[in-house]
């Protein structure tokens, strides 16, 4: 009964893989449909889950090299014949041993070049005509506190007959998506590129971590890759500069909640508008670290320090946040989202909050509890 | 050139010849097939290209009396994926699907996709490897079992067993039950 099943599964996952239906397949077998339904439509799942067509461009890509190697190999055979037949005619014994080790140097030293991608290495360079830049298009940014993200490499493909690969390691390797969001990009690397149509960008990032305003807490961000890639083309000048900007978006997902961390092709490319955010404008103290998190036009906002008594609480909320508080010097309630606490809120408790007042809300407060009445 | 030597260089242009007619095929199954295993689209095109390149290197070792050309082709990409697996940094990544958001499209649907592949995939975890290789290879590389059994070095009947096996843990697990281990 079960090797039945075992032949009637296999037999209908061949014809579901030669593009027949799950119906098909069991309207030919009703015995078994109420067991093969099932565990059809769980292999159903799985292939759809895992649905990915390689892209033309890399099919032809590599057809082409394909075909050089065949044509390599080819001419290299035609060409070592009169070696080949001096050895046959010197002796059978060693002919078949002297043509694998012939076999081997053509195929190491000849079609070796053939596999990999010609790579040149890009050489920084403060006037140079090509200038890299991230920046973060906002979903789930404003959840976050910091969203430190290292990068470890960056590679340029240029397109053409023979794809050639220009790599450079970023200057500034570490960059904090929070600073970078809507249109404001970090520079990460200025250096010499070679005129050319280039076809796809690639980040290697090795490292990313973030901090919840809410919570305080670091949370996993997941990669869809360590080597996330846009396809964009652009085209590089020698005596131009040429801007790039690779925008990141972090999502959040709606079941799991889990963050995501992507590229996001429609706000990257050497065409975007950018606000260039300059290094020595981000002091470490710039209320980011304390205060709310920065939205995009709203740069550069102080922090600053208030005390007051917490008039309404959330008793829900793992940290008791947000609260109502009344502040010296503000009229009327002030909500307060906290990012770090310190002592046990509650009502009527006199605290000390850190952060930056807008609408009688404060986001991301660093709050202190100093005294209970 | 003698009469032996222009046969096999006749049977070695055969070989090379066939091996050009199931690229156009073959590159997209076993793309698939990478990818499913490595998690990255960019890498799983570019081992599919070596995997012909490969099989045109070591063409003179295939043996036609052995398994069909596809699916030697499929064991030279299990190779490769091993050796690149072996070699691959140990970055923080998960296997969620890399598709960009394009302008316009909605990130939590992405999201969601890219949370359900990740589903799917712990689920394949669970397997042992090798109902995972029999799934890899008749899913998404569209073997038969019978190839499957060539490449594993097991019967056909027992390569449709695991198959089953693997069908009905993917089919618990990504249901929500506790399978039977």
């Amino acid at each position: 009964m079960k090797d039945n099943l075992d032949k009637i599964l296999d037999e209908c996952i061949d014809r579901i893989n030669h593009g027949e239906s799950l119906e098909a397949c069991l309207t030919d077998y009703p015995e078994y449909t109420e067991e093969l339904r099932p565990l059809l439509s769980a292999m159903l799942e799985t292939k759809t889950a895992y649905s990915f067509k390689p892209s033309a461009r890399a099919k032809n890509f590599h057809r082409q090299r394909f075909t050089a190697a065949l044509v390599a190999s080819r001419e290299r055979r035609a060409s070592r014949k009169p070696v080949f037949t001096w050895i046959l005619g010197w002796s059978k014994v060693w002919a078949p041993v002297a043509a694998v080790i012939v076999i081997a140097l053509v195929g190491y030293f000849g079609l070796r070049p053939a596999l990999m991608t010609p790579v040149m290495i890009a050489q920084p360079n403060p006037e140079g005509n090509f200038v890299f830049l991230v920046s973060d298009e906002v979903n789930a940014i404003s959840d976050f506190e910091e969203l430190n993200l290292s990068i470890s490499r960056v590679s340029l493909h240029l397109g053409g007959d023979e794809e050639k690969k220009i790599e450079f390691k970023p200057g500034v390797q570490m960059v904090d998506l929070t600073d970078l969001q809507g249109n404001r990009a970090q520079e990460i690397w200025r250096g010499d590129a070679p005129e050319g149509e280039y076809i796809k960008v690639l980040l290697e990032v090795s490292q990313v971590s973030g901090i919840l305003w809410d919570s305080g807490e670091e949370v996993d961000i997941k990669l869809p890759s360590s080597k996330l890639q846009i396809s964009k083309p652009f085209r590089v000048e020698s005596g131009e500069v040429t801007n790039f900007v690779y925008d990141l978006t972090v999502v959040k997902a709606g079941k799991s909640g889990q963050y995501i961390l992507k590229p996001q092709i429609g706000q990257s490319g050497a065409d975007q508008d950018f606000i260039k955010v300059e290094l020595e404008e981000q002091p470490e103290d710039n209320g980011k670290s304390k205060g709310k998190p920065q939205t995009p036009g709203k740069p550069g906002e102080q922090s600053e320090e208030f005390k007051g008594i917490i008039t309404a609480i959330t008793e829900s909320a793992n940290n008791a946040s947000p609260w109502t508080m009344t502040l010296e010097g503000v009229e009327g309630d002030v909500t307060v989202y906290v990012a770090e606490l310190e002592g046990v809120p509650s009502l009527g408790a006199e605290a000390k909050v850190e952060g930056v007042l807008t609408d009688n809300t404060i986001e991301g407060a660093k709050a202190e509890i100093e005294s209970e009445e | 050139m003698g009469v032996e030597e222009k046969k096999e260089v006749d049977k070695q242009r055969d070989k090379e010849n066939r091996l050009a007619s199931l690229y156009d095929e073959y590159f997209e199954r076993i793309a698939r097939y990478i990818y499913v295993r490595i998690g990255d689209r960019d890498e799983a095109e570019d081992l599919a290209g070596e995997v012909f390149v490969k099989a045109l290197e070591s063409l003179k070792s295939y043996k036609e009396r052995g398994i069909r050309m596809q699916a030697w082709l499929f064991k030279i990409a299990h190779n490769l994926v091993v050796d690149h697996l072996r070699k691959a940094t140990k970055y923080k990544t998960t296997f969620i699907d890399t598709v960009q958001i394009e302008a316009g499209e909605d990130p939590a649907t992405t999201a969601e996709k890219s949370i359900e592949i990740e589903r799917v995939n712990e689920a394949m975890q669970k397997l042992t490897p090798g109902q995972r290789e029999v799934v890899q290879l008749r899913f998404f590389g569209s073997l038969s079992s019978k190839e499957v059994g060539a490449i594993l070095k097991k019967s056909d009947g027992a390569v449709r067993e695991m198959q089953r096996a693997a069908i009905e843990r993917l089919r618990k697990l990504l249901t929500g039950g506790v399978p039977d281990f």
